[in-house]
């Protein structure tokens, strides 16, 4: 390696060991105190309910942790903290929280949906369902749309910390109810409408319905693999694609219907 | 190489002879500037904090783009790095750029990426810091490769601005002014000269009169070269022994003075001052660069100021 490759990868790997601050030269403690302050408020912009629950500290903590196993890859600082909710699934002291791992991922969800690329649905493109089999008729979702499953309530968890004082307790007591359930299964699709990324819930049919087409099958397709589920565990499938449709439309989750 | 073509034909000099006056614009005061339009001639904003390609956060920089003229400071190019920055990356800034079309393009004379483990095939790892470079022949290159590769892509110059730095390297070979203004020979890039960074430098060099050495080293630097100045204050506390250039004070006396000393001999240029952290209320902000308007105002009257250098 030349001086210049010598010289700068030394300096970012004296960078990157930041807990062993008392070994670093005076200089590099400022430069990896800047890395750690980054990484903080990138997290806090990202992450603001996980920041809620947690604390600072903590999240200072989960920022270090988070750069020490992915160092940055990019100078894309929106692009820091996807492995966030992995870290504190995988970490001890998060244990008494077991929801706290979902709730960071529905956020990085709700992050990416409100960086998307701003698009429009082709209204025209409904008339392809005229024109062939629906199963040769496939959906292209928005960048901005996104499903998440999980056995929390995570949304109203997240509303009840980010909402408006007066809505908190009504958030945390629907939040109570749903631990409470036997199984409780959370389905949520992330939608964007304008600026702001928002989520509602969906059926057990509708979410495996529009995951289906996520994954590229056809609208046919789609409904058929749903419905030999539906056989298999003996659960009425009952999915009216007119209202699926609808529902993804209203929530701008459709750029368009194309032929395949 | 775009070089000689941008020093024949120098878009952002001419504007600087209608003296340009800028503050950067920063998050707490989005919502102010865009309802109380203030009478400043551009805003600086960091070009990173508007790379999402859809959202709230495009549409601002479309309305903020609207009531001001742009100037877009680049924090992550890494110029001094030894790879060039990522088509991804550079694919955004020329977006941005043929987008917003801003008056001045900059980034920093700085590395902020490197391969480790002495592997030089393993990917590169970044941090968020403008990392100081080496002041010799083999960091001049790297710097000027990247410089031309990115004037290159963007066709237009870029300014590239000093560092404040808490360390000087044992391989430095020439002094900063040296190895910037063989930079601007090489590549017909612009300079952004950020006078609190040199004064910086002098106050972490435990120099004895650090505004004497300041003026030292704007008396070095290729002042045809400079298409806009920063101006911005520091925090007295220092960060392990150092000052650290954190943006978060007025700017200081000794700036000012630096300031008027110059354009004494700079002649007009857009000046913009910086002020990043413990913001102050927008109307501070803009009471601030009143006061390099006054400064500008008083040599002008006193036929101080030069209205154009020689060529």
């Amino acid at each position: 390696m030349s001086d210049i490759q010598t010289l700068q990868g030394s300096l970012l790997e004296d960078i990157y060991r930041f807990g062993e601050q008392q070994t670093s030269a005076a200089h590099t403690q400022v430069y990896q105190n800047n890395l750690l302050a980054s990484a903080f408020r990138s997290l806090s912009i990202a992450y603001p309910c996980t920041r809620q629950l947690i604390g600072d500290e903590a999240l200072k903590g989960l920022a270090a942790m988070n750069l020490q196993q992915q160092p940055l890859q990019t100078a894309d600082w929106s692009e820091f903290g996807q492995l966030l909710a992995k870290i504190i699934a995988s970490n001890e002291a998060f244990e008494s929280y077991p929801y706290l791992s979902d709730v960071a991922h529905y956020e990085a969800l709700i992050f990416e949906s409100e960086r998307s690329r701003d698009e429009l649905f082709d209204q025209s493109s409904v008339f392809k369902l005229q024109e062939s089999d629906i199963d040769n008729v496939y959906i292209r979702f928005q960048e901005s749309f996104r499903l998440l499953e999980s056995p929390y309530p995570v949304e109203d968890i997240y509303r009840a910390n980010l909402s408006e004082a007066a809505d908190t307790d009504q958030y945390l007591q629907l939040a109570k109810e749903k631990l409470e359930q036997d199984e409780y299964e959370e389905r949520l699709m992330i939608y964007r409408c304008r600026y702001k990324a928002d989520s509602t819930a969906v059926a057990k049919n509708e979410f495996a319905f529009i995951s289906a087409c996520m994954k590229g099958l056809s609208i046919g397709s789609a409904l058929d693999t749903i419905e030999i589920e539906a056989h298999r565990t003996a659960e009425n499938n009952g999915l009216d694609l007119g209202n699926v449709l609808n529902l993804l439309v209203q929530h701008q989750a459709i750029s368009e219907l194309y032929i395949q | 190489m775009l070089g000689p073509a941008i020093s024949s034909s120098n878009p952002t000099k001419a504007l600087n002879d209608a003296q340009l006056f800028g503050i950067g614009l920063r998050h707490e005061h989005y919502q102010q500037a865009l309802t109380c339009p203030a009478d400043i001639d551009f805003v600086e904003v960091h070009t990173e904090n508007f790379f999402a390609p859809g959202g709230a956060s495009a549409e601002l920089i479309r309305e903020i783009s609207k009531h001001y003229e742009l100037s877009l400071h680049c924090t992550a190019m890494g110029l001094g790095s030894i790879d060039r920055p990522s088509d991804s990356y550079m694919d955004t800034i020329a977006r941005l750029n043929q987008d917003h079309k801003p008056l001045f393009l900059s980034d920093h004379a700085s590395f902020n990426r490197a391969a480790i483990n002495s592997d030089k095939n393993a990917k590169s790892i970044f941090t968020s810091d403008l990392l100081p470079l080496a002041f010799n022949r083999e960091w001049l290159s790297a710097l000027s490769d990247n410089v031309n590769y990115v004037q290159d892509k963007l066709g237009r110059q870029i300014l590239v601005e000093n560092l404040s730095s808490y360390f000087q390297y044992y391989e430095d070979e020439m002094m900063e002014t040296d190895f910037l203004n063989q930079l601007v020979e090489k590549t017909s890039c612009g300079l952004l000269l950020d006078l609190n960074n040199i004064l910086i430098n002098a106050h972490n060099k435990q120099s004895s009169n650090p505004l004497h050495d300041a003026i030292s080293w704007t008396e070095s630097i290729n002042l045809n070269a400079v298409q806009e100045i920063h101006l911005a204050g520091f925090s007295q506390d220092k960060v392990a022994g150092f000052y650290v250039d954190d943006h978060s004070q007025a700017v200081s006396d000794e700036c000012w003075a630096l300031y008027r000393n110059t354009i004494q001999r700079l002649g007009k240029v857009a000046t913009l001052i910086e002020w990043d952290n413990s913001l102050p209320s927008w109307e501070t902000l803009v009471a601030e660069l009143d006061k390099a308007r006054a400064i500008v105002s008083e040599l002008e009257s006193e036929h101080y100021l030069k209205q154009a250098l020689p060529s």
